[in-house]
């Protein structure tokens, strides 16, 4: 027997330009999704992450390159690919003057399902059981997304794509659906693909991820991965100006986008800095280990 | 085949789920009531009266259920009907791209073309349905105003039809004209099809729909373009009238929907094209 491709999903090099647009929404983007793992996908506003997740969906056709899901191309063999996946859309539209429940009865009949089998545990799962049988057009926000989350589930996909879930939540819901995709991912074995502008949410979720700016695909791994050999901390100083030619006398790299914040070779000492600090007449309040978030590394992956 | 008719199932249930859908049967027992109510008035009565018996015929068994239903039925199709035919049919592609649940279809494991198979079968059923309701009602609304008996009297001077039936063979006549009514109005759904599927907004798709129409009739009335009427469809929509003459002209009744057949397959076609070669983001 042998064992599946540890790659479930897999962009090879996707193009796009749309018609009358000046330049292309995406010049040759490739990065490869493994079985079991979430998945981000970063990037700033335009820079390419609908366009690639519609073309995951086969909504987009890409100008080249093609999605491959499981073996299965989006561009040759679209039903076949997409019987693996669900999506999850920012702000999903449902039939306003149909129960939650019709709306799944027909979603799901796009894919193939006749029957209800599933129904109510999916439903309690995202906790629509109160609701399910109201109009949807009395649903809030969140319970909207909870319908989008079931709607994907149903189907029973290997696949999630999630298109700013969170967007529109309150803090409570975001957690929530942070949890859920987890739970998701833990007890279901899904492969989550979430593209988000949310930083601290691909953080707290993803395995990987990839950056995308202005259409070409810039990073991919993990947080791990992007080491830049320095570690990162952070200083308070009654005069910054004075402190950043002490630091840099010292051996550190003074950081260009955040106040404070410093960089020292890995094997450096940091009390070399604060003797020089003090050394030069300044007041150090704090100097202490700041490790880089998620929004650390992008913005120094997306300014470079 | 089985899935497909299951998906169609869903897809005409979403459709009977809006009350948009609904608008239509509601206006249209509306307007055949005033209708009846303004052919009740003298005016239009001896208009009639004068007319049956310039052939001969007695008025008071000929001015019936089926004769009020179809002058009723005539009179309500060219005011209305074209438009909440096309407003469905309008509606059905780009009401859904607005309102973004087109998305949401489209990302599951479905094939445009079958999507749209979907939709355009709704459409059609949706049309024969509204024309068999407007028929029904207009011959119901007929006989409560002269009752059920009596012969039908059918006058459309255009395609040559002054025609008297009897009783039983009327009615049969009635129910002819009505099905061949919601056959060729198929077309009006077609041409709606065609623009919904059109990046435009579902108004836009109605107004273009209708305005193709009207154009298409006013070049059929106008005596000028007679050379070229073979060119415009409203000449073959037409052709449901002519299940009222004697005999009735089956091949020339056959070659006209043929044609229209050939329109709608045209229409459904390039709509496929055009949604096939659209992109939907996210």
């Amino acid at each position: 027997m042998t064992s599946p491709n540890p790659v479930i999903l897999e962009a090879r090099d996707l193009r796009k330009r749309f018609p009358r647009a000046a330049k292309p929404a995406l010049s040759g983007v490739s990065f490869s999704v493994n079985r079991g793992e979430i998945f981000g996908l970063l990037g700033h506003n335009g820079a390419g992450k609908s366009t690639t997740l519609g073309i995951m969906l086969g909504m987009v056709a890409p100008t080249g390159g093609d999605v491959v899901v499981d073996g299965h191309s989006v561009q040759k063999e679209r039903a076949a690919a997409l019987r693996k996946v669900g999506a999850i859309f920012e702000a999903p539209a449902f039939y306003d003057y149909m129960s939650g429940w019709d709306n799944l009865r027909f979603l799901t009949s796009l894919s193939g399902l006749t029957t209800t089998d599933g129904f109510d545990e999916i439903v309690e799962l995202v906790g629509l059981s109160e609701r399910i049988h109201s109009e949807v057009r009395t649903y809030s926000h969140g319970m909207r997304q909870r319908l989008g989350v079931a709607q994907a589930l149903l189907p029973k996909p290997e696949i999630l794509l999630l298109d700013e879930p969170t967007d529109g939540l309150d803090p409570e819901g975001i957690r929530e659906f942070r949890e859920l995709v987890i739970q998701l991912r833990d007890e279901k074995g899904l492969t989550i693909l979430l593209n988000s502008h949310l930083l601290s949410e691909v953080e707290q979720v993803c395995d990987r991820f990839a950056i995308l700016k202005a259409g070409n695909l810039i990073y991919e791994g993990g947080a791990e991965d992007l080491d830049p050999g320095t570690i990162r901390f952070k200083v308070e100083v009654d005069d910054w100006e004075k402190a950043k030619e002490l630091i840099q006398n010292g051996g550190g790299e003074v950081d260009t986008i955040e106040s404070g914040i410093f960089h020292l070779p890995k094997q450096s000492d940091p009390a070399e800095i604060n003797t020089a600090l003090v050394g030069g007449g300044l007041r150090v309040r704090t100097l202490a280990e700041a490790p880089r978030s998620l929004e650390d590394l992008y913005l120094e992956v997306t300014n470079r | 085949m089985n899935l497909f008719l299951f998906q169609l199932r869903g897809e005409l249930r979403k459709m009977f789920a809006r009350k948009r859908t609904w608008i239509g049967f509601g206006a249209f027992l509306v307007l055949e009531i005033v209708l009846l109510i303004v052919l009740h008035l003298d005016g239009p009565m001896s208009f009639w009266k004068r007319i049956i018996e310039r052939q001969g015929q007695m008025f008071e068994f000929y001015f019936s259920a089926p004769t009020i239903g179809y002058i009723i039925l005539g009179l309500s199709t060219m005011l209305l009907g074209g438009i909440y035919i096309s407003l469905v049919a309008g509606d059905i592609v780009a009401k859904e791209a607005e309102d973004g649940t087109l998305r949401m279809v489209l990302g599951r494991p479905i094939s445009r073309l079958r999507l749209l198979l979907l939709k355009y079968a709704s459409c059609l059923i949706y049309n024969v349905l509204f024309v068999l309701f407007m028929g029904t009602t207009c011959y119901l609304l007929g006989a409560c105003l002269r009752g059920f008996s009596g012969g039908f009297f059918a006058f459309a001077p255009e395609q040559g039809v002054v025609s008297f039936f009897p009783a039983a063979q009327g009615l049969g006549r009635y129910a002819l004209a009505v099905v061949f009514l919601s056959l060729t109005l198929c077309t009006v759904s077609s041409i709606g099809f065609f623009f919904s599927c059109l990046p435009i907004k579902p108004a836009a798709a109605t107004i273009l729909t209708l305005s193709y129409l009207f154009i298409d009739m006013v070049l059929v009335k106008g005596q000028f373009m007679e050379d070229y009427e073979h060119l415009l469809v409203t000449s073959y929509i037409d052709t449901w009238l002519r299940t009222c003459l004697t005999p009735i002209p089956w091949m020339r009744i056959v070659r006209d929907l043929v044609v229209l057949a050939g329109v709608n397959s045209t229409f459904f076609i390039l709509g496929w094209a055009v949604f096939q070669s659209r992109d939907f983001k996210t």
